[in-house]
């Protein structure tokens, strides 16, 4: 059995020999032979045991492992990173106050801490373990040998290297082994060159890789494509919501509603309860004990005006926005063109605050966060220069909804008419169709929005005297531009006149028209459809114009269709 | 058949017996508890703390200290019965010699019991003493309390602590016993026998330590709850335990026994074990404290906070963390130091004083609010209690072989080895 030829040499290019294998009786013999084995000064010995042997890494001079500092390494850093990133995720780049703990706070972050150290210490046990033993091998010339067949189950084998003077299997090593109590030995061989993959297998990953590269070509191949197709919808979560809207009815209450009315004696949150001016709208000189307490009905369960059951709780207790919602509605029977009356004339007028309340103070500042309120809330249906031609009424009459009442122009008569108190009051409440803004608002932003309004109002009558003297200057300039457009029709006005150059300042700063491409230059364009309308961002700030301005005439364009529906409705 | 292999019973088996020192030990800690007891009950002042609902007396402080240090032996003697059900239960060959020193710390739970005595004795008082529920004043008037009646009365409590101390004892009396019968006949049936008794003895004891845990250390806060409680306080009895066995193997090394019979491979998978349940104890500490933090539920969170934002008490928590996990997780990640038997000594005294920490941190504040650093009652009993326990284990020591002689087993934990 000494020279066993190696079955691998007749169909590899060259085996070159590694060593001697050694087969031992037991693990007392092999652990003896190894000892014997390095006495004699043998090096890099391995075993191969059917089961762990005591004493035998000592017998083998195995150096202790390197793994553990690797894993202690790795799982410091793992844990540091997952920490820091924490700290950077949550209290630097997107700070969120979750549970009203702090921003970076250690026991939050401990679990995921903890679970990264793990994970990092446990791929690199894994990995480095691999790595260090130069696993997996493609082919493991240890396997070809004869005497390795029964090395997992009752077989004991002892490898020995060859060292860099022995080429060739040596008799004398041999009978050495056979002294130190090998049973049994095989010199290995191995391809000198490191055996390729099989061909097959080799072909297959080819075709297999081609494969998986497709898909990304789709994916280069279809960015920038515009789709007429709806998304793929792969989670339908948000699909059936079991909720109610406003307005709607149910089956589960006996009187079909299903918003409810506030429970009797419902005791109001305010900031300020007291001050009926500013919270309520009202003029505190002309309002008596009737009109409050027919205000602030909680129900409207009696809508005759019978006034007043003085059970009805007191003005403290009484909800504000939903139950005065029917009062004020009756309040605004010319508004309401296409309401049913009914018995709206019956209630009584309200004492409608006419100025605006004295504790409000009026400067730039509410002004401008009167504009930043209005287009938030109101913008979207009124529109950015309040005529009623908002995205979302565009859209609405674009997709022929049955039910849309397009909103109110703020610049109609009726509304320009209307007093302080009684816009605010729609605010709140809301008034035929549209909602009420009560709970969403606080009364400070309402007065604020009230207050934009007015302005809005006032820029289409304004006149070259209600300009700052320092920029009458600008708009002469412009003057010439617009000449055709008769001043002095409000709601036609934006609507027409915002075409020609409406398009011109949508264009993302081309020159067209309004012949001033500089930052202010937004808010003269509107100059040339109706000279007064900059007068509104004055007492604003002219720096901040585009803002408001410039989107309200970019609003214009994509409503020139629509714009005669919205025209004709009121 | 496998050949058995008996140890002698020789002098590295055997101690002197001296029965003197044992009693004597025994005496003085019965002599400290008797004069702090008296000292106690002179100076009985009522104090009402309102918003801690106990009124706090001398007698109650003193209990407090008691129950702290009823707790510290307690803790030794479940974990040594611990160890030894768990050595059964896993069929562990490894640990055959060590398992005597655990058996020994086992046995400790019959005397240890009866030291409940004196705190069924405050209990029948009612009068809020100890356990602010037993107060009938206090319970009439917290709907909390009222509610938990059916399980919180005096008559139920003292049920439960009597079969908690029956499953105990029968348990120690089993497992010690039939080891030290087997030392005579050799019989390895016994090991089987003890066995398949650890099964069931493990659920046992799991429940027993639990609800023990909750009703003499919980209740002491009553409308406090954490459902990790009893796995909490098993984690620390661990840590201890571990901790006693590698300190008493050590001792017995320095008086000549043991030797070669438990060696360094023996100290090595206790400090794995001590290390271990030192994370483990960390791993529970925090996630009961990161649950009650998280939810922020005021009925929860009052417990950690005072312990936590207290000034004094806050100091003892640092302590805690540092002490019971932070220190010694680096310190004892390294192989080589785990093997290093004086290394390792010095640990276990160290977590032993912080086991102690742990008790003292979970019962003290609930008397001493304002008074956050142990005073001379706690030292003195805790002398007490370590010369009872130190008595108690020389008279056994004294009385029996320190390794078991014919354990069928012993070849293995002879040979045994760490790869």
């Amino acid at each position: 059995m000494a020279h066993h030829a190696p079955a691998i040499e007749p169909d590899r290019d060259e085996v070159a020999f590694r060593g001697y294998l050694a087969e031992f009786a037991g693990p007392e013999a092999l652990v003896h032979g190894a000892e014997a084995a390095r006495t004699a000064g043998r090096t890099q010995l391995d075993a191969h045991v059917p089961f762990p042997v005591h004493g035998l890494d000592d017998a083998l001079g195995i150096r202790p492992t390197r793994l553990p500092w690797l894993v202690f390494i790795m799982g410091v850093t793992g844990g540091v990173s997952i920490l820091l990133f924490q700290l950077w995720v949550n209290g630097i780049d997107y700070p969120w106050i979750i549970s009203g703990k702090p921003l970076f706070s250690i026991p939050a972050n401990i679990p995921v801490t903890f679970e990264v150290t793990v994970l990092f210490s446990a791929f690199t046990a894994f990995l480095a373990m691999l790595a260090i033993n130069r696993l997996p091998r493609l082919h493991q010339p240890l396997m070809e040998t004869a005497i390795f067949d029964g090395v997992t189950s009752d077989k004991f084998v002892l490898f020995i290297p060859a060292t860099v003077s022995e080429s060739a299997p040596a008799a004398d090593l041999e009978s050495r082994l056979r002294n130190w109590g090998a049973t049994n030995t095989e010199p290995l061989y191995a391809p000198v060159r490191g055996a390729g993959l099989p061909r097959n297998l080799k072909l297959l990953l080819i075709c297999l890789a081609s494969l998986l590269a497709i898909p990304p070509f789709f994916v280069w191949g279809m960015r920038g494509v515009p789709s007429e197709e709806p998304r793929l919808h792969v989670i339908f979560d948000m699909d059936d919501q079991p909720k109610y809207k406003a307005q709607q009815t149910s089956v589960f209450f006996a009187d079909a509603r299903a918003m409810r009315p506030q429970v009797p004696g419902t005791v109001e949150w305010s900031e300020d309860v007291g001050a009926i001016d500013y919270e309520r709208g009202l003029d505190p000189a002309r309002v008596d004990d009737t009109m409050i307490s027919l205000l602030l009905q909680p129900d409207e369960g009696d809508a005759a005006p019978a006034v007043g059951d003085n059970a009805a709780p007191a003005e403290g207790t009484a909800p504000g926005a939903e139950g005065a919602a029917p009062g004020a509605e009756g309040n605004a029977p010319p508004a309401g063109g296409g309401n049913p009356a009914g018995d709206a004339a019956a209630e009584p007028e309200l004492p409608w605050l006419e100025d605006f309340p004295s504790s409000l103070v009026i400067d730039e500042r509410l002004m401008a966060r009167g504009r930043a309120r209005y287009n938030i809330y109101c913008a979207v249906c009124h529109g950015l220069g309040g005529d009623g031609n908002g995205l979302v009424s565009q859209r609405a009459i674009e997709l022929q909804q049955a039910t849309w009442v397009p909103p109110t122009s703020l610049h109609t008569e009726e509304v320009v008419k209307q007093p302080v108190g009684q816009i605010y009051n729609t605010i709140v409440n809301g008034v035929r169709k549209m909602p009420a803004y009560g709970d969403q608002i606080l009364p400070q932003d309402r007065w604020a929005i009230v207050l934009y309004v007015r302005a809005l109002q006032r820029s289409r009558k304004a006149s070259l005297e209600d300009v700052p003297a320092n920029l009458r200057g600008d708009l002469e300039e412009l003057a010439p531009a617009p000449a055709p457009t008769p001043p002095g029709d409000p709601p036609a006005t934006p609507a027409n006149g915002a075409t020609p150059q409406g398009a011109g300042s949508r264009g993302a700063g081309t020159p067209q028209g309004t012949g001033t491409p500089e930052e202010g230059a937004p808010a003269e364009t509107i100059t040339p459809t109706d000279p007064d309308a900059p007068v509104t961002e004055a007492p604003s700030g002219n720096e901040a114009a585009p803002d408001d301005a410039a989107p309200t005439e970019g609003d214009a364009p994509p409503a020139e269709g629509d714009a005669p529906a919205i025209e004709e409705t009121p | 058949m496998v050949k058995s292999t008996y140890l002698p019973l020789d002098e590295r088996t055997q101690l002197a017996s001296q029965p003197a020192i044992a009693f004597g030990a025994i005496g003085l800690a019965a002599l400290i508890v008797l004069i702090g007891a008296a000292l106690s009950f002179s100076g009985g002042e009522a104090i009402d703390l309102g918003e801690g609902r106990f009124s706090r007396t001398s007698l109650s402080d003193f209990m407090a200290s008691y129950l702290i240090n009823f707790w510290f032996l307690l803790t030794l003697g479940l974990g040594g019965l611990f160890f030894t059900m768990v050595q059964h239960l896993t069929r562990a060959g490894w640990s055959a010699t060590v398992r005597r020193t655990a058996e020994f710390l086992a046995a400790s739970l019959i005397p240890t019991s009866l030291l409940f005595i004196p705190i069924a004795i405050v209990v029948l008082m009612r009068d809020g003493t100890l356990y602010p529920w037993t107060d009938p004043e206090l319970v009439a008037h917290d709907p909390l309390l009222e509610w938990k009646e059916p399980y919180l009365n005096v008559f139920w409590f003292l049920v439960r602590a009597v079969a908690y101390i029956a499953v105990w004892v029968f348990l120690a009396w089993r497992f010690v016993g039939q080891s030290l019968k087997q030392d005579e006949t050799g019989d390895f049936r016994i090991t089987y026998h003890l066995q398949s008794l650890a099964a069931p003895a493990m659920f046992l004891f799991g429940l027993t330590l639990t609800f023990a845990a909750v009703d003499w250390i919980m209740t002491l806060a009553p409308v406090w709850f954490s459902t990790m409680w009893g796995v909490y306080l098993f984690a620390g009895t661990m840590v201890s335990t571990c901790a006693a066995l590698i300190l008493l193997v050590s001792l017995l090394h320095q008086f000549g026994k043991l030797r070669g019979i438990v060696n360094v491979e023996h100290t090595h998978d206790l400090s794995k074990l001590l290390f271990g349940f030192i994370v483990f104890w960390g791993y529970i500490a925090f996630s009961q404290y990161m649950l009650i933090w998280y939810a922020n539920i005021p009925e929860e969170t009052f417990w950690y906070r005072f312990r936590q934002e207290n000034e004094g008490w806050v100091t003892i928590s640092a302590i805690l963390l540092v002490g019971h996990l932070l220190l010694p997780l680096p310190l004892l990640l390294r192989r080589s130091l785990r093997r290093n038997a004086a290394y390792m000594t010095i640990w276990a005294v160290f977590m032993l004083i912080m086991h102690w920490i742990d008790l003292y941190w979970m019962i003290a504040p609930q008397f001493r609010p304002e008074a956050p650093y142990p005073g001379v009652m706690d030292f003195a009993l805790l002398l007490a209690a370590v010369a009872y326990l130190a008595g108690f284990l020389f008279f056994m020591m004294g009385r029996y072989p320190l390794a078991p002689l014919k354990d069928p087993r012993l070849h293995e934990a002879l040979a045994f080895k760490n790869l």
